[in-house]
C-alpha cells in the first residue's frame, strides 16, 4: 500500500517533470515539421527552449494602470494548466493526483485558464488586447461545452470520466470501435485545433487577425515566457488527451513492473512525434478559416459533439 | 425550532421599530442589527438540526397563533437546509445594510418592510400546512413589494407593481395546486395533503406550481420581468430578492410537487428541466446584451436558477424512471447550487451595489478601472463572478460536476426520446455555463479592469469594513463549499434521500478530501487539491522565474502604436465585447440586427451604427399584452410612491385580501 | 476633352510630351463644373509650384493634358467637390506650399504632423512650426458601444508608418481611417536645384518597391523636357527592368495575400519564385531591386548574353512554379471563402477616384497607361490588360495572377527581339517641361518636372498610384470585419513611402 503510493507520487512526480520538457519539444517538433513540409529548413527543435529562456532573461515591462491581475495571470494559467497537463497519463496511468480532478474538471481548469487570459487582456485597456479577448470569448464559449460534449459521448462508452480509468478500460479491450467515438475524437481534434489557435482557426502570422497574440500582446520579458510556456503545455494537454483516450497502448499501467514506464515514455514520444506530425500537415494543408466563419467553426464543433454523445446514447441502449 | 420562530418573532417586532424610529438616527442599525442577529440565529439553528443536533422540540408546532385557521409550524430536513440558505443570504445583505452610512437617512416604510420580508421567507419553510406556506409567501411578496414601492431608483415603481402582480399570479396558482392536492378536505396540513395526494393522481398539481413559483424564480417564459425587478431595488433588498427568496420559491416547489404530491413525474420533471435549461441559455445570452451591472446581475440570478431547475427535473426524470442514484446526484447538485445561490448571487448583488454607491454609475460604459480603487469589492465580485461562471475551485463547480455526473448516466435511461432530451438539456445547459464565464469576463472586465471610463468611477473607493466584510464573507463561504464540499454534500445527501424516497446510498463518500460519489462510478473531484496544487505551482514558478530572470519590472505608459497617447474614444465597450457571441447564438433568437451608415470615401460626414435585438418572448407575447396591461396599472397605480402609512394601509389590505381568497378557496 | 480645356486657356510652350493649358480663375472654376458633368475624365494628379496650381486629367481615348491656374493671391477652387481623388491631393498642397485649396471638402492638415523644422517647407518663405500640434480629429463614427482600435505608426502588423484607426462595434467595422504622412522625407525639397542624375537618385529611393517606374517616370519626364531621345536598346531594356519589377511583386504580393488569408504555403512558394527573379535581377543588373539603373538618357547598365540568359531561365522557372499556384488558389474553396466579396471596391467610387493598376481593373476600369496613352516599346510588344468587374480581394488577385503572366510573356518578347546599339544618351542641359506617366505594379506613376537652363531641378512631383488608392482601401476595409483588415491591406498593399513623399 505505501509502496504502491510512493511509487504514484514518484509517477506523478515524473509526470510533473516530463510535461515542462515535452510540450516545448512538442512546439519546435511541429514548427519543424511544418517548415520542412513548406521546403524550409526550420527552426531548431531545441528552439522554443532558447526562446522562453532569453524571455526568461529579458527585462519584463508592465503597463502602467494594469492590476495585480495582469502580473499575476501568468503565472496563474502557466500553474493551472502545468497541473492540468500533469493530470492527464501520457506514460503511466497510476498517477498520484489522478483522483484529484477528472476530466470535467480539466475542462473547468482549461477554462479557468482562459478566463484569466480574456481578464488580463481587459486589464491593459488596449483596443488590440480587447479586440483579442472578443475572439478569445468566442472560442471559449464553442470550446468548452464542445469538449465536454465530447467527452460526455467518450465518457458514457467507457462509463467513466476518470482519464486512468478511461484509459485502462480501452486497453482492457472493453471498448469496440464505434462511430460515435470517431465522431468524438473529430470533435476533440476540431477543439485542439482551435484551443490552441492553430491553423485551420488561426496561426502564426495572422495579423490583425490573431487570436492568441492579441490577449498576450501587452506582455514582456518572463510574463511573456510564462504565456507562451502555458501555450505550449495546452497543445500538450490536447495532444495527450486525445492520445491517452483514444491510443493508450503502450502506457504504464499500476503493477506492470519497473520496466514499463520506460516502455511507456517511448511510446508516449511516438504518439506526440505522431501528433506533431498531423499537426504539421495539417497546418501546411488547411486554409485558414476566418473569424466570421469561427462560430460556424464552432458551431459544427459542438454539433459534432452532440452528436457523438446522441449516436452512443441510442446505441448503448439498442 | 423554538430558536427560529423566536428570531421570526424577533424580526416581526423590529418592523414597528423600524416604523416607529425610522426618522431617528439609530433606527436603521436597530432594524439592521436586530435582523443580522435573527438571520444568524435562525441559520445557525437549522443548520445545527440538518446536522441531527435538535434544540428543542421537533415536532410540529400545532395551533400556534392562529388557531381557526390552523397555522402550524415545524421544522425538518427539508425546511432546515432552505432556511440555512435563506438566512445565510439575508445575514449577508443585512450586515451590509448595517454599515452602509449613507447619507440621507431611509424611509421608515422600508424599514419596516426589511425585516418583514425576511420573516415572511423564514415562515414559508417552517410552514407545516399549505396555510401557513401561503402566508408566508405572501407576506414575503407583500414586503418586498414595500421594499421596491419606497426605492429611488428610476422605474422602481413600475418594477413594484409588476412585482406585485407577479407574486399575486403565483399565490393564486399555488392556491389552487394546494387545493387540487387536498381534493374536497379542508385540512390543508402536510400530512393530511400527503395522504390526499397519495390516493389520488397529481394530475395538473406539478404544472401549478411550475407555474405559480416561474414568476418568483423567473423561469421563461416569464423571465422577461425578473430582471427589470431585481435591478430596481436597493443593493441589500435586491440581494435578499435575487439571493433568497428565488431559493423560497424553490423550496415550495420542493415541498409541493416531491414531497407532498409525491414527485413531478417524468413529463413535468422533463418539462422543468427543458424550461430550465433554456431559461439558462436564454439568460445568458440576454446578460450579454444588457448595459447595466445590476440587470446583468438580475438576468444572471435568473439563469442560475435555471441551472437549480434543470437539476431537479433530471431528478425527477431519474427517479420516475428507476435511476434512484442519478437522481440523487442531480438532486444533490441542484440543492447545492440552490444554497449557492443564495450565496452568490447575494454576494454579487451586495458588491454591485457598492460599486453603484461608490461611483454612482451602473452603465458599464461608465465603469472601469476599480480593481485598484475598490480592491475588496473587485476580489469579492470575482469569486462571486467565478462560481456563478462555475469554474473550478468554486462552489459552483462543484455543483456543475455533480450535475454533469448525473447526466451521463442519461444513457441509462429506457427511453431513447428521454435519453436525447437529456443530452439536449446537458448541452444547453454546460453552454449556458460557459457563456455565463464571459458575462463574467465582461463584467468584471469592464468595471473592475482596464482604466476608469468616468470621472465618478476614477473617484471610487472601497466601502467601510462592515459593509467589506458582508461582502468577504459570503466570498469565503463560496471559496470554502468550492474546496471542501464534502461536509456540506453530507447535510445534503440525507435531505435529498428523503425527498426521493431512497435510502442514504446515492453519495457513499471516499475520505474527506475527494468528491467521489459512488452513484458517479467512483469519478472524483477535489477542490482543496486543485487549488492547493495550483497555488503551490505557482509560488515554484516563481520562485524559478525569479531565479532565472530575477524580478525586476519596468512600468510603461501603453504603447499606442508610436501615435500621440491619448487616443480618444473607448478602447473597448460593453455591446463590442458580446458582439462576435451574440452574432453566432442571438442572430435568430433575439433578432439580433447591426445596422451601420458608412460614410462614403472622400466624405468627411459620421459614420453610423445601430444595434438592434429583442427577447424573443418579449416581441412575440408580451409587448402586446404589455401595452394592454400597462394602461390598466397606470390606472391602478396612480400615486405611485406611497407614504407610509398609505403603504402600510394597502400591505394589510392586500393580505387580508389575500387571506380571505384563501380561506374562501378552502 | 483636349478642345474643351484648349478652350478655356491657351497651351504654355515648352511643355512636353502633352499640352499645359493655363487658365484664369473663372476658367479653372469652369473646369470643375465641367468634371462633375464628366465621369470619364479622370483626374491623375493635382500639385502645385509656390504660385501656381496644375492638374493633369486624362479622358477615355487617353488624351492627357494639363491645367493649370496661376494662384498669386494663394488660394485656388478646389477639385474635390467633383473629384474626391484631389482631397489628399490638395491637402498635401496646402501642407506644403500653402496655398488655400478653397471648398476643400476636407480641410485638415495631411502631410504635416507639425513635427517638421519649419511649415510650409515648399513655400517662398517657410514660417517655424507652431510648436503645439493640436491631435489630429479623426472622422467621427456615431453609435452606441463602438470602441477604438489604434494601430501604429509603429506595430507589428503594418510593415510602414502608418496609423490606422478603426472604429468598431466587436467584428463589425464601422469606420477606417489611415492617417499618413509618417514617412514624409522631403523628396520634392530636396530634388530643387539638382543635376538630373542627382535627382533620378532620390526619385528612385521613393519607394523601394516601385524604384524602377518611378525611376523610368522621372527619366522620361526629364527627356520629355529637355528633348531628348533615349537609345531604341535603353527603351527596351527599361520595358524589362519595369516587367520583372511588375513580376517581383505581383509574386511577393499574391503569396502574401494568400498566406494572410491562411494558405502559407502559396506564400512559401511565391517567396521562393520572386526572390529567383530578384537574384536574377541581381546577376544581370547587379542590384536585386534594380535601383538607379533607370537613369535619364537610357540605362546605367547593359544586358550581356549571359545575364539575358539567367533571366530567361528566371522567367521559365516562375512560369514553372507560379502557374500551379495559381491553378492551387482556383481550386481551393477555403481560400476563395475568404477574398470573394472580402474588401468589395464599387466601380463607381473607383472612377471617381481615377484608381488605376490592378485596384481599377479588377473593378472594370481598363486602364493601363502602357497602353493608354502608351509609351515605348509597349506600343509594339503584344499583351492583354486582365480586368475583372467584381471588384475584391479575389478580383485583384487574379487580376495580378493574369497580368504575372502577361508581364512574363511581355519579358520574353522583349528579350527576344532586344534591339542592339548603345544604352544611354547624353541629356542636354536645357529649360523645359515633362510629363511622363509609367505604369508601375500598382498603376500609373504620375512625374512631372520643370528644369531650368542650367538644368537643374526647379520642380518635380512625383505622384504614387498609392495617392487614389488609399481612400479605396478604407471604404473596401469598412464594408468588411474587423479579421480581413489585414487581408484586404495586402489585397492593395498601397505603399506610404511612395506616398508621403
Amino acid at each position: 500500500m505505501i509502496v504502491q503510493a510512493i511509487g504514484a507520487a514518484f509517477l506523478q512526480l515524473l509526470q510533473m517533470g516530463l510535461v515542462l520538457v515535452a510540450a516545448p519539444l512538442l512546439t519546435g517538433f511541429v514548427s519543424q515539421v511544418r517548415a520542412r513540409l513548406m521546403g524550409r529548413q526550420g527552426p531548431p527543435l531545441l528552439q522554443p527552449f532558447r526562446d522562453l529562456l532569453r524571455l526568461l532573461r529579458k527585462e519584463a515591462v508592465v503597463q502602467d494602470e494594469t492590476s495585480w491581475l495582469f502580473t499575476a495571470t501568468p503565472f496563474l494559467v502557466f500553474s493551472t494548466l502545468w497541473l492540468a497537463a500533469g493530470l492527464v497519463p501520457t506514460f503511466a496511468s497510476g498517477l498520484a493526483l489522478a483522483p484529484a480532478a477528472d476530466l470535467v474538471a480539466l475542462v473547468g481548469l482549461l477554462a479557468v485558464a482562459r478566463v484569466l487570459t480574456m481578464l488580463a487582456a481587459l486589464d491593459t485597456g488596449a483596443g488590440f488586447g480587447a479586440l483579442g479577448a472578443v475572439r478569445q470569448s468566442l472560442v471559449a464559449v464553442l470550446a468548452g461545452p464542445a469538449m465536454l460534449m465530447a467527452i460526455f459521448a467518450v465518457a458514457a462508452a467507457m462509463r467513466s470520466t476518470s482519464l486512468p480509468r478511461m484509459a485502462e478500460f480501452v486497453l482492457s479491450g472493453g471498448v469496440e470501435p464505434r462511430l460515435s467515438l470517431a465522431i468524438a475524437l473529430l470533435a476533440l481534434t476540431m477543439l485542439a485545433l482551435a484551443d490552441n489557435a492553430r491553423m485551420p482557426v488561426d496561426g502564426p502570422g495572422a495579423g490583425s487577425a490573431t487570436i492568441g497574440g492579441a490577449t498576450s500582446l501587452e506582455y514582456s520579458g518572463r510574463h511573456l515566457a510564462l504565456i507562451e510556456a502555458a501555450g505550449m503545455l495546452r497543445l500538450l494537454i490536447h495532444a495527450s488527451l486525445i492520445a491517452c483516450i483514444f491510443v493508450p497502448w503502450g502506457m504504464a499501467l499500476p503493477g506492470d513492473g519497473a520496466l514499463a514506464p520506460v516502455i511507456g515514455l517511448g511510446a508516449f514520444a511516438a504518439k506526440m512525434a505522431g501528433a506533431g506530425v498531423a499537426l504539421a500537415l495539417t497546418e501546411v494543408l488547411s486554409t485558414r478559416i476566418g473569424i466570421r466563419r469561427l462560430g460556424e467553426y464552432g458551431g459544427w464543433a459542438l454539433m459534432a459533439g452532440m452528436l457523438a454523445a446522441i449516436f452512443l446514447s441510442v446505441s448503448l441502449g439498442a | 425550532m423554538p430558536a427560529i420562530l423566536t428570531s421570526v418573532l424577533l424580526l416581526l417586532v423590529l418592523a414597528p421599530l423600524g416604523l416607529a424610529r425610522g426618522r431617528g438616527p439609530h433606527g436603521a442599525v436597530l432594524v439592521h442589527g436586530g435582523a443580522v442577529i435573527a438571520s444568524v440565529i435562525a441559520a445557525a439553528a437549522a443548520l445545527l438540526h440538518l446536522g441531527g443536533f435538535d434544540l428543542g422540540a421537533a415536532a410540529p408546532l400545532r395551533d400556534a397563533a392562529l388557531p381557526w385557521l390552523r397555522i402550524s409550524f415545524g421544522l425538518d430536513l427539508l425546511s432546515a437546509y432552505f432556511l440555512v440558505a435563506v438566512n445565510l443570504c439575508a445575514a449577508f445583505s443585512s450586515i451590509s445594510a448595517l454599515g452602509q452610512r449613507r447619507e440621507g437617512s431611509l424611509e421608515a416604510g422600508s424599514l419596516a418592510a426589511y425585516p418583514i420580508l425576511i420573516a415572511g421567507m423564514n415562515l414559508v419553510p417552517l410552514a407545516r400546512d399549505a396555510y401557513s406556506l401561503l402566508l408566508g409567501w405572501g407576506v414575503a411578496g407583500v414586503a418586498s413589494w414595500l421594499l421596491l414601492l419606497s426605492s429611488e431608483e428610476a422605474g422602481a415603481g413600475r418594477a413594484a407593481r409588476i412585482h406585485l402582480i407577479l407574486s399575486g399570479f403565483g399565490l393564486a396558482c399555488l392556491l389552487i395546486a394546494f387545493a387540487l392536492l387536498g381534493g374536497s378536505s379542508a385540512d390543508l396540513s402536510f400530512e393530511s395533503l400527503r395522504v390526499a395526494a397519495a390516493a389520488s393522481p397529481a394530475g395538473l398539481v406539478p404544472a401549478l406550481v411550475i407555474l405559480g413559483i416561474a414568476g418568483g424564480i423567473g423561469l421563461a417564459p416569464l423571465h422577461v420581468w425578473l430582471p427589470g425587478i431585481l435591478a430596481a431595488g436597493p443593493a441589500r433588498v435586491s440581494a435578499l430578492m435575487a439571493g433568497a427568496m428565488p431559493v423560497t420559491a424553490y423550496y415550495v416547489l420542493l415541498r409541493a410537487v416531491f414531497d407532498l404530491a409525491g414527485g413531478p413525474g417524468t413529463g413535468w420533471g422533463a418539462l422543468l428541466a427543458g424550461i430550465g435549461a433554456a431559461t439558462a441559455l436564454g439568460a445568458a445570452l440576454r446578460a450579454l446584451m444588457e448595459a447595466d451591472l445590476p440587470r446583468i446581475l438580475g438576468v444572471a440570478a435568473v439563469g442560475s436558477l435555471g441551472l437549480v431547475a434543470v437539476g431537479t427535473g433530471g431528478a425527477a426524470v431519474y427517479d420516475a424512471n428507476g435511476l434512484p442514484n442519478a437522481a440523487g446526484l442531480a438532486l444533490s447538485g441542484a440543492l447545492l447550487h440552490g444554497l449557492n445561490h443564495a450565496v452568490f448571487i447575494g454576494l454579487l448583488f451586495l458588491a454591485a451595489g457598492a460599486v453603484v454607491a461608490a461611483t454612482g454609475e451602473m452603465r458599464l460604459d461608465r465603469l472601469g478601472g476599480l480593481v485598484a480603487r475598490m480592491p475588496w469589492t473587485a476580489a469579492a465580485f470575482l469569486a462571486g463572478g467565478a462560481a456563478l461562471a462555475a469554474l473550478p475551485p468554486l462552489n459552483g463547480f462543484v455543483a456543475a460536476w455533480l450535475l454533469f455526473q448525473a447526466f451521463l448516466q442519461a444513457p441509462d435511461l429506457a427511453d431513447p426520446g428521454l435519453r436525447i432530451g437529456a443530452l439536449a438539456v446537458a448541452a444547453a445547459a454546460i453552454l449556458s455555463a460557459a457563456l455565463f464565464a464571459m458575462v463574467v469576463v465582461r463584467c468584471f472586465g469592464l468595471v473592475f479592469l482596464g482604466r476608469p471610463r468616468s470621472e465618478q468611477a476614477d473617484m471610487a473607493a472601497d466601502p467601510e469594513p462592515v459593509e467589506r466584510w458582508s461582502m468577504l464573507l459570503p466570498a469565503v463561504l463560496c471559496a470554502l463549499i468550492g474546496v471542501l464540499p464534502l461536509p456540506l454534500l453530507a447535510l445534503i445527501e440525507p435531505v435529498a434521500a428523503a425527498l426521493l424516497g431512497t435510502p442514504e446510498s446515492s453519495g457513499a463518500r471516499a475520505g474527506v478530501l475527494w468528491l467521489a460519489p459512488q452513484a458517479a462510478f467512483g469519478n472524483a473531484y477535489s477542490g482543496l487539491l486543485v487549488l492547493a496544487m495550483v497555488l503551490c505551482l505557482a509560488v515554484l514558478t516563481a520562485a524559478a522565474v525569479r531565479r532565472i530572470g530575477g524580478r525586476a519590472a519596468r512600468r510603461a505608459p501603453p504603447w499606442a502604436g508610436g501615435a500621440e497617447p491619448p487616443i480618444a474614444g473607448t478602447p473597448l465597450s460593453a455591446s463590442g465585447l458580446a458582439q462576435p457571441i451574440l452574432r453566432v447564438f442571438a442572430m435568430q433568437a433575439f433578432a439580433f440586427r447591426e445596422e451601420v451608415g458608412r460614410a462614403p470615401p472622400g466624405d468627411t460626414g459620421a459614420a453610423r451604427y445601430r444595434l438592434d435585438c429583442r427577447d424573443p418572448v418579449e416581441t412575440l407575447f408580451f409587448l402586446p399584452l404589455g401595452r394592454r396591461a400597462g394602461r390598466l396599472l397606470r390606472r391602478a397605480g396612480r400615486g405611485g410612491h406611497l407614504g407610509t402609512p398609505g403603504s402600510v394601509g394597502l400591505a394589510a389590505a392586500a393580505l387580508a385580501s389575500l387571506m380571505l381568497l384563501a380561506a374562501v378557496l378552502a | 476633352m483636349l478642345d474643351f480645356i484648349a478652350s478655356l486657356g491657351p497651351a504654355v510652350p515648352g511643355h512636353h510630351p502633352v499640352p499645359r493649358h493655363r487658365l484664369d480663375r473663372e476658367a479653372w472654376i469652369a473646369l470643375v463644373l465641367r468634371l462633375g458633368e464628366e465621369p470619364g475624365w479622370t483626374l491623375l494628379g493635382e500639385w502645385a509650384e509656390q504660385d501656381r496650381v496644375h492638374c493633369c486629367l486624362c479622358d477615355e481615348a487617353g488624351h492627357v493634358v494639363v491645367a493649370t491656374l496661376d494662384c498669386p493671391e494663394g488660394r485656388f477652387p478646389s477639385l474635390s467637390l467633383a473629384r474626391p481623388g484631389a482631397v489628399r491631393l490638395e491637402r498635401a498642397i496646402q501642407d506644403l506650399f500653402g496655398l488655400n485649396a478653397e471648398a476643400l471638402t476636407d480641410p485638415r492638415p495631411w502631410l504635416d504632423h507639425d513635427a517638421w523644422p519649419v511649415r510650409l517647407p515648399l513655400s517662398a518663405a517657410p514660417p517655424p512650426p507652431l510648436g503645439n500640434p493640436e491631435p489630429y480629429p479623426f472622422l467621427p463614427a456615431e453609435g452606441e458601444g463602438l470602441h477604438v482600435i489604434p494601430f501604429g505608426p509603429v506595430h507589428g502588423t503594418v510593415a510602414e508608418p502608418t496609423h490606422l484607426r478603426l472604429t468598431a462595434h466587436g467584428e463589425t467595422i464601422v469606420r477606417f481611417e489611415a492617417r499618413l504622412g509618417f514617412a514624409h522625407r522631403g523628396i520634392e525639397s530636396l530634388v530643387v536645384g539638382r543635376g538630373v542624375e542627382a535627382a533620378a537618385r532620390l526619385v528612385a529611393r521613393l519607394s523601394g518597391d516601385s524604384t524602377v517606374a518611378h525611376a523610368l517616370a522621372f527619366a522620361q519626364a526629364v527627356e520629355a523636357a529637355t528633348g531628348t531621345a533615349p537609345p531604341p536598346r535603353a527603351v527596351w531594356l527599361r520595358a524589362l527592368l519595369a516587367e520583372l519589377e511588375r513580376i517581383a511583386n505581383h509574386l511577393g504580393d499574391f503569396g502574401a495575400t494568400c498566406g494572410e488569408a491562411g494558405v502559407p504555403f502559396i506564400e512559401a512558394e511565391c517567396a521562393l519564385l520572386r526572390e529567383r527573379v530578384a537574384v536574377a535581377a541581381e546577376a544581370a543588373f547587379g542590384h536585386r531591386l534594380m535601383m538607379d539603373r533607370v537613369v535619364p538618357g537610357g540605362v546605367a547598365v547593359d544586358l550581356t548574353a549571359e545575364a539575358a540568359h539567367e533571366i530567361d531561365a528566371a522567367l521559365q522557372a516562375v512560369r514553372d512554379g507560379f502557374l500551379p499556384l495559381v491553378r492551387l488558389y482556383d481550386a481551393r474553396e477555403s481560400l476563395q471563402d475568404r477574398t470573394v466579396g472580402t474588401g468589395c471596391v464599387a466601380r463607381d467610387q473607383a472612377m471617381r477616384f481615377g484608381a488605376g493598376g490592378f485596384v481599377g481593373r479588377a473593378c472594370g476600369l481598363g486602364r493601363d497607361a502602357r497602353r493608354l496613352p502608351g509609351y515605348a516599346p509597349y506600343p509594339e510588344l503584344a499583351f492583354e490588360i486582365p480586368v475583372a468587374e467584381e471588384g475584391d480581394a479575389d478580383a485583384r488577385l487574379s487580376v495580378r495572377a493574369r497580368e504575372v503572366v502577361e508581364s512574363l510573356s511581355l519579358a520574353e518578347q522583349i528579350l527576344d527581339r532586344l534591339p542592339d546599339g548603345p544604352v544611354l544618351a547624353a541629356v542636354d542641359a536645357c529649360a523645359g517641361e515633362g510629363l511622363a506617366l509609367v505604369e508601375s505594379f500598382r498603376g500609373e506613376v504620375m512625374t512631372w518636372v520643370r528644369l531650368a537652363e542650367d538644368g537643374t531641378i526647379l520642380r518635380c512631383h512625383p505622384r504614387d498610384p498609392s495617392w487614389l488608392q488609399w481612400p479605396l482601401l478604407e471604404a473596401a476595409i469598412e464594408r468588411s470585419a474587423v479579421s480581413d483588415l489585414s487581408l484586404c491591406y495586402r489585397s492593395f498593399n498601397c505603399t506610404c513611402a511612395g506616398h508621403d513623399l
